[in-house]
């Protein structure tokens, strides 16, 4: 990407558009969220998300789409992978010297749930190799 | 893509030097991976030290690396990966997969202690 104009929340705040989705992320929720003090409503934060999508342009849009749904298709992947080795009862042993893992979105509720109702898939998923 | 691939005890660590890994490096990576895997490395281990900023093809790049190695007989761990990093790989799930360690000597012990398959 090499487009680096910046969008800008209510708030002021400058986010600076290269590609880096988590910036965005990060900007929502230390402006919007913690600005607010947690007292931000889920229309508060579309409003900002889609404030932060009318000042882009369209190739902007583009990468920023194609970033965000890569992610969460990794993310639904692994989730599922995690779970298939879960219910194999072969988590992979925690390693001594590691950092704690921070509990991360793909740890909600019904990801989880999904993945309990999807077996047949799941087990797909993990033995298809190689993926390109 | 700068990268070198260095050996650690049984282990092969590749230690990528690029501070920003995006997209258009990411063959580079996984062919010297290939290599490496293909001249015999089962024990893999991911140096992000110099790494500040990975996308989210960066993040499918490491999970096929995790499965070159799995389908191989071997594992791969990630090495001292800088916040922002680990952010973006706790959110992708990447961590529940892919052990994460902050120290070298302890990546390298750990692969005595996992499944070879």
């Amino acid at each position: 990407m090499t487009t680096t104009h910046a969008v800008k929340l209510s708030t002021g705040f400058e986010i600076p558009l290269d590609g880096d989705l988590l910036a965005i992320i990060e900007g929502l929720y230390k402006e919007i969220t913690l600005g607010t003090e947690l007292n931000t409503s889920f229309e508060t934060m579309r409003n900002e998300v889609l404030s932060v999508i009318d000042q882009m342009t369209d190739d902007e849009r583009r990468n920023y789409l194609a970033e965000s749904l890569f992610l969460n298709s990794v993310t639904y992947e692994n989730e599922m992978l995690s779970a298939y080795v879960r219910r194999l009862g072969a988590a992979p042993a925690k390693p001594a010297g590691k950092v704690g893992p921070r509990p991360g979105p793909a740890k909600r509720k019904g990801a989880t749930e999904r993945s309990r109702r999807a077996p047949a898939k799941t087990k797909a998923k993990a033995k298809r190799r190689p993926r390109r | 893509m700068d990268l070198s691939i260095d050996k650690n005890g049984t282990a092969t660590v590749i230690r990528i030097q690029t501070a920003r890994v995006i997209y258009p490096l990411l063959p580079t990576l996984l062919e010297k991976t290939r290599e490496a895997v293909d001249k015999g490395a089962r024990s893999l281990i991911l140096d992000l030290q110099a790494v500040s900023y990975i996308d989210s093809a960066t993040i499918g790049c490491i999970m096929d690396i995790y499965r070159l190695a799995k389908d191989n007989g071997g594992a791969l761990h990630v090495l001292a990966p800088q916040a922002r990093v680990e952010t973006m790989l706790s959110m992708a799930g990447v961590h529940k997969i892919v052990p994460i360690f902050q120290e070298e000597d302890e990546a390298v012990r750990a692969f005595s202690g996992e499944a070879s398959n």
